[in-house]
């Protein structure tokens, strides 16, 4: 058999995960940052590939430079290309013949020649097939909520959709019902026998809305104009090829509207925001495309938020943000380790935790975090102690630039080196970090133009002002005391937790009250295990934390787990379908999937995609008791104040409460 | 010990000092109104004793909105205070007859010290179990149990068939097998005896005359399965008395309450009050 004729035959068999991107680059804006791409990159790999494709014949000369209509083809080409490389890696490395390899990458097949491609192509291609999904959607499917965490970017292939306010009812997002006081006694005096007992009778409004098909579930509104919030914006509509979600899952942040689908069918590519963020890395003029979007929907809120630019006007903070920088730090890996000594510690922060600001460099610029978290530290022997940690919305280095703004009165030749404004700390990301840097020069035109009074206790640079930098015995203190704890938080990742239970060990006597509230309160079966990552005198008990920034949100087909407007994640189990997706996406494995029983006790079942019968699961964590009057039961329940529910934030709080 | 618990207990304190003081007050005025003074501090007594018994069922019924358990247990403590010293004013600081009495009063002041051995123990105990390492869940602890027991076995056994010496087998089979089935040395452990370490120390140095060089790292992973085995069992050992003391306190009140109401009734049919 020849060459090409083998080649045919592969083509035609092959099973095509890289058929989504061909999809894909048939529309906007993937396709002006797959053009971009490849204009750039097969510039440089011209001379090789222009002649094996041509060998090929998937692409003709003509077609160069490349056309937008023919990008899609180009694309298959490539596809089909990488498979090659991909079969050739293996033939090589199995000593196979390779003959007509050799003939297709010209005389030599040496390594060049396909880490070259591999690392050209990879990106892209990888990128696609691990964080990206073709959806098919009917009519009346809500594809993204309001107020839900952005999980994944969507781009509307084929059909038609409209973005539109609804109301909390039509997403199954009642508040959590009451229970009059005589059911909640009974309750508590005579339990049920029966472990995770649901009243079935519940699920059946819900299952009229729920299309389940496991992760590709999804939840309709057959009445679109009964759900419609009154007086709001008209619904607007989205055509083919039209991106959503993009900059809210970048940040992570919550959609501003519902997204229902209007024609019979649509098809949709959804991108996890690790595929939206790693594309924006991959491509320069896709993450153009992301910053511009954020400067004008997203950035301006930002910094109206900042009591530091409190009384600037809508023109001014318009200005401040047209001139931002953004910038992102770090990546989504993350693995809990324990440091032997400081060059362990040194070496493995300065690895995992870029660096963002350096301690004693020159202040020209205030940063404000966007997205994600970073450790703020100064130097201390050998290493660096944490005094803090910035999350989303947080602001650094004001008081570092004010000095510089008070100095500018001066002659320069009064100015020394010392005179000059530097950081007072060290700023790392922790994660993924994505920051806003605003310039000094350019804050201080717009504070000065604003004439903003700024008071004499916020008008000394961090290095000069004994309010904001204590003294070296009071810092000595505080690093001593609070720094331990926050770096124990900081490296296992519990900075995310807005209601952490932390259970004091030179208290807790191990009687098991709160476990035993928790199970009375949901279903015999307690949301949480006393056990957990230990440190010193507390542990930190395995229960969901109420993480800030939730990561189980992500992918929630039907958008069942979601934030509820007291920070509260919550799961309505009326319209979980059971697919485990959140309990896969937490990082601290705190949601459990659970079998359930009807009201007489028995297991109640449903069908999964290929007809067979399967017991009914659902999603289970601690909801904080939710609708209970008294809060949550397992804090109430300790008799000796041994468990608390903790913003770890107020690390300050939580010293005093452990001593 | 730090200001917030010194603070603490000078309040207690105070409040029982003033709880004391007014009910002497309340007694004079008694005394003086020729009422009787055992029939008031019965009936406070009893009000003191239906109110220690609500701490218990606080604890079942959490859906009231009655403030949190710790601070029913701070009133149960200074209550379980208050009533001891009302049981004193009550029998008039003398030992009662009859032997009804008598049983009231020998299981009241049961359950007076088994409050006080449990407080003692919540405060004192849970510091100790931190600095034993990870702390470990009661159920589990059988588990963990098993699972020394099968690494110390199977290095026994490996080490026999490595070197072909059954000295180590031997030294297994007479000393550690029983000692792995599971709980060893309860009361040495809660009363923090050193007594345990020290003993198996020394049979491993005792061992350690009859092996070759080449079987020694297998006795120091022996030795050090071991010493996790006598954490394992100090921890088995405060736990479960954590535990346990409950079962004499909480059984012990009820009986108490039963026979108390029996008391009054005696008292209210014959007494010709």
């Amino acid at each position: 058999m020849s060459d090409s004729a083998m080649v045919d035959d592969r083509i035609k068999s092959t099973d095509s995960p890289w058929q989504l991107d061909a999809t894909l680059l048939v529309f906007e804006p993937f396709r002006t940052m797959v053009y971009h791409h490849m204009q750039q990159r097969l510039r440089k790999l011209r001379g090789r590939y222009e002649r094996n494709l041509t060998k090929l014949g998937w692409l003709s000369k003509n077609q160069l430079p490349l056309q937008p209509q023919s990008v899609a083809d180009l694309t298959q080409g490539l596809n089909c290309l990488w498979q090659d490389i991909q079969y050739l890696i293996h033939w090589l490395n199995n000593e196979a013949d390779n003959e007509w390899l050799k003939a297709f990458l010209g005389k030599t097949a040496d390594d060049e020649a396909h880490q070259l491609a591999q690392k050209e192509l990879q990106p892209l291609l990888s990128i696609l097939l691990h964080h990206a999904s073709i959806r098919v959607m009917e009519k009346s499917a809500v594809v993204v909520r309001q107020n839900e965490h952005a999980g994944s970017a969507y781009l509307l292939l084929a059909g038609q959709a409209c973005a539109l306010q609804v109301k909390e009812k039509a997403l199954f997002r009642q508040r959590p019902e009451q229970h009059p006081w005589y059911r909640r006694l009974k309750q508590n005096l005579f339990p049920c026998q029966w472990v995770e007992r649901r009243d079935t009778r519940r699920y059946d409004a819900a299952q009229q809305v729920t299309v389940s098909q496991g992760r590709d579930s999804y939840l309709r509104i057959p009445d679109l104009a009964e759900a419609r919030e009154p007086d709001t914006p008209e619904p607007k509509p989205l055509e083919a090829g039209e991106l959503f979600g993009a900059v809210a899952a970048l940040q992570h942040s919550p959609h501003y509207r519902t997204i229902v689908v209007t024609s019979e069918q649509a098809t949709l590519l959804e991108v996890r925001w690790q595929g939206v963020r790693q594309l924006a890395r991959f491509d320069r003029g896709f993450r153009q495309f992301l910053d511009q979007q954020y400067r004008r929907h997203r950035l301006p809120a930002l910094l109206q938020q900042q009591p530091i630019l409190l009384g600037l006007n809508k023109s001014q903070l318009e200005h401040l943000a047209a001139i931002a920088e953004l910038d992102s730090f770090g990546t989504m890996d993350w693995k809990s380790t324990t440091d032997q000594n400081s060059d362990q510690r040194k070496s493995r922060i300065e690895q995992s935790e870029p660096l963002i600001i350096k301690e004693g460099e020159y202040a020209n610029a205030v940063i404000f975090i966007r997205a994600g978290y970073a450790r703020k530290s100064k130097a201390y022997g050998h290493s660096e102690r944490a005094l803090d940690y910035l999350r989303q919305g947080d602001c650094y280095g004001f008081q570092e630039i004010l000095g510089g703004i008070q100095l500018r009165g001066q002659q320069v030749s009064e100015l020394t080196e010392a005179h000059l404004p530097r950081y007072s700390c060290t700023i790392r990301a922790v994660g993924y970090t994505d920051i806003v840097r605003i310039p000094a020069r350019e804050l201080e035109k717009v504070l000065a133009a604003n004439k903003q009074p700024i008071s004499p206790e916020t008008s000394q640079p961090a290095a000069m002002s004994s309010t904001v930098l204590p003294s070296s015995q009071q810092h000595e203190l505080l690093v001593h005391e609070a720094s331990d704890l926050l770096e124990f938080f900081i490296d296992q990742r519990f900075i995310y937790g807005t209601q952490t239970m932390l259970i004091n060990l030179d208290r807790c006597t191990g009687c098991d009250d709160c476990v035993r509230a928790c199970a009375t309160v949901h279903d015999q079966n307690p949301r949480f295990i006393r056990h957990g990552h230990q440190h010193g005198g507390f542990m930190v008990a395995n229960a969901c934390m109420q993480c800030s920034d939730p990561l189980c949100l992500d992918g929630c087909p039907t958008g069942a787990i979601y934030m509820n407007n007291a920070g509260t994640v919550v799961i309505n189990d009326d319209i979980c379908v059971g697919c485990s997706t959140c309990a896969d996406n937490c990082p601290f494995d705190n949601i459990q999937m659970v079998k359930i029983v009807d009201e007489h006790g028995k297991p109640v079942h449903t069908s999964d995609q290929q007809g067979k019968l399967v017991p009914q699961l659902k999603a289970t964590k601690c909801d904080m008791c939710t609708g209970q009057l008294s809060g949550p039961a397992c804090e109430k329940a300790c008799p000796h104040d041994a468990l608390r529910r903790v913003d770890i934030h107020q690390v300050e709080k939580i010293r005093d409460w452990l001593a | 010990m730090n200001l917030y618990v010194v603070r603490r207990r000078l309040a207690y304190l105070l409040v029982l000092g003033l709880l004391l003081a007014g009910t002497q007050l309340v007694l004079s005025y008694v005394s003086l109104a020729m009422a009787s003074q055992v029939y008031c501090t019965g009936w406070v007594l009893l009000a003191v004793m239906g109110l220690l018994v609500s701490y218990h069922w606080r604890k079942k019924l959490l859906f009231l909105n009655l403030g949190g358990v710790r601070y029913w247990l701070r009133l149960h403590v200074l209550l379980g205070g208050y009533g001891l010293a009302l049981f004193f004013f009550h029998i008039e600081f003398s030992w009662p007859k009859g032997l009804f009495n008598q049983l009231i009063a020998v299981m009241f002041l049961l359950e007076v010290g088994s409050g006080m051995m449990g407080l003692y123990l919540s405060r004192s105990m849970p510091p100790r179990m931190t600095w034993l390492g990870e702390r470990l869940l009661y159920e589990k602890m059988p588990e963990y149990y098993q699972q020394l027991r099968q690494q110390a076995e199977d290095l026994a056994i490996q080490v026999a068939a490595e070197h072909r010496s059954d000295t180590l087998v031997k030294f297994y089979n007479r000393n550690l097998q029983n000692f792995l089935q599971g709980a060893a040395n309860f009361w040495l452990h809660v009363f923090n005896s050193g007594q345990v370490r020290s003993r198996w120390a020394l049979k491993f140095e005792g061992l350690q005359r009859y092996l070759v060089e080449e079987e020694l790292p297998a006795v120091t992973e022996l030795r050090i399965l071991i010493f996790r085995k006598i954490e394992l069992d100090k921890q088995y050992a405060i736990q479960g008395l954590l535990r346990r003391w409950l079962f004499l306190h909480i059984p012990l009140a009820y009986a108490l309450f039963v026979f108390v109401l029996a008391h009054v009734m005696v008292i209210h049919s014959f007494s010709g009050v």
